[in-house]
């Protein structure tokens, strides 16, 4: 008997067990297990093998053998399940894979970015900003501070001048002048060192940029591999130098200095 | 010019609004009032005359360039002089700035000669145009 004749036959026998729910269901699981085998038949050698299976347990089931089509349904379960299991294992395995790498390649770093990192570099900047603010400060009142001597120094000089001119004393000059002339020029050479020393921030505040931009470097860096190993596609472009290119980029719409935005004042007819 | 007329420094920056500040009175001006960001600038503008604007361009809450075209868009206060001092130095920022209507333009760092040598050339403008 061909398989033709034999399937419709066992078809036809199939009528008298329809009733049956629990065939009902295995019919539909073995639907889907036979979808299975064939999806996996492609890639696995046991193809034939499956389509015999199945062909058993259809007739089995046809032939009411509840007992041999439980067998089957078991069998099959077991190996769509190991499939699936089997690929899920693979899936976790790959994700074990590539967390092992991402730890050992990124981690320890990563994981105090966030924590510890970051907003270390956030306090650094803060404090960059706090040096330079008081340096600055510090200056200015000292430079304020000789600004207002100087315009009185200036006044007495003015007096002095008039004594060996008119060869007189001038009413309003006197000893308390001398006095403040001393005490100004005490002052200067001390205030003086007072704003040099002010400029220590510059060695201070460039050391903590400096390492606040390789900790920003570092962080590209990660990311970078975090996209890798996770296997986002990066888009295929010459690599930036860093922040030197986004750097090139912006000077190339940048005037060089106040020459050439007079230039383009100049354009507007200023 | 004159050396009586008020001017408004609006940067956020205190060190750089005492720096202007002592660069303007070296220049020999004593009426000098400051402001932190466009938009006390604008109060302050709007409640006291004010003969001349120096103002920064990148600050919160308002802007040089807003605050620019606040001045230019006011009846009373469309016609002060409005000298921008500030670190964007694009193209299109100068450019807009003139746009905007601005009498000239400073980029930092800057030294107290060009300071000097704007705001001179804003008043010989402005004396040529009156």
């Amino acid at each position: 008997m061909s398989i033709q004749k034999k399937e419709k036959q066992e078809a036809e026998n199939l009528e008298c067990v329809k009733d049956n729910n629990s065939l009902l269901e295995m019919e539909k699981a073995i639907a889907l297990i036979f979808n299975k085998a064939v999806e996996e038949g492609n890639k696995i050698n046991g193809f034939l093998g499956i389509v015999e299976d199945v062909q058993a347990l259809l007739k089995a089931i046809i032939q009411g053998d509840i007992e041999t089509a439980e067998k089957y349904v078991i069998k099959f379960t077991n190996l769509g399940s190991k499939d699936l299991f089997s690929e899920v294992g693979k899936i976790t395995r790959k994700l074990h894979d590539s967390i092992q790498e991402f730890q050992e390649n990124i981690s320890p770093r990563l994981k105090n970015l966030p924590m510890n990192e970051l907003p270390e570099a956030t306090d650094k900047l803060q404090w960059v900003i706090e040096k330079t603010e008081e340096a600055a400060s510090r200056t200015i009142s000292l430079v304020e501070k000789h600004l207002g001597c100087q315009e009185k120094t200036s006044k007495i000089i003015n007096q002095i001048e008039k004594y060996f001119t008119e060869n007189r004393i001038p009413a309003d000059l006197n000893e308390k002048d001398l006095a403040y002339l001393k005490d100004v020029n005490q002052d200067l050479p001390k205030d003086l060192m007072e704003i040099l020393i002010a400029q220590d921030f510059q060695d201070l505040t460039g050391q903590i940029i400096k390492k606040v931009i390789q900790l920003i470097a570092d962080i590209e860096n990660q990311l970078v591999k975090i996209l890798q190993i996770f296997g986002v596609k990066l888009e295929s472009r010459p690599k930036p130098e860093g922040l030197a290119l986004s750097q090139n980029i912006k000077q190339e719409h940048m005037v060089s200095g106040q020459s050439e935005v007079d230039d383009i004042l100049q354009q507007f007819g200023f | 010019m004159d050396q009586k007329m008020k001017i408004l420094v609006v940067d956020d920056f205190t060190t750089m609004r005492r720096i202007v500040k002592n660069l303007l009175k070296q220049l020999g001006y004593e009426n000098i009032d400051e402001a932190e960001d466009g938009q006390q600038a604008l109060s302050k503008l709007k409640n006291d005359k004010y003969h001349f604007i120096i103002s920064d361009w990148n600050m919160p809450n308002m802007t040089g360039i807003e605050l620019l075209q606040q001045v230019r868009s006011d009846l009373e206060l469309k016609a002060l002089p409005f000298l921008m001092v500030t670190a964007e130095a694009e193209k299109e920022r100068v450019i807009e700035a003139i746009k905007t209507g601005v009498n000239n333009y400073i980029i930092k760092p800057f030294t107290a000669e060009i300071l000097k040598d704007k705001m001179e050339k804003i008043f010989e403008k402005m004396a040529g145009k009156s």
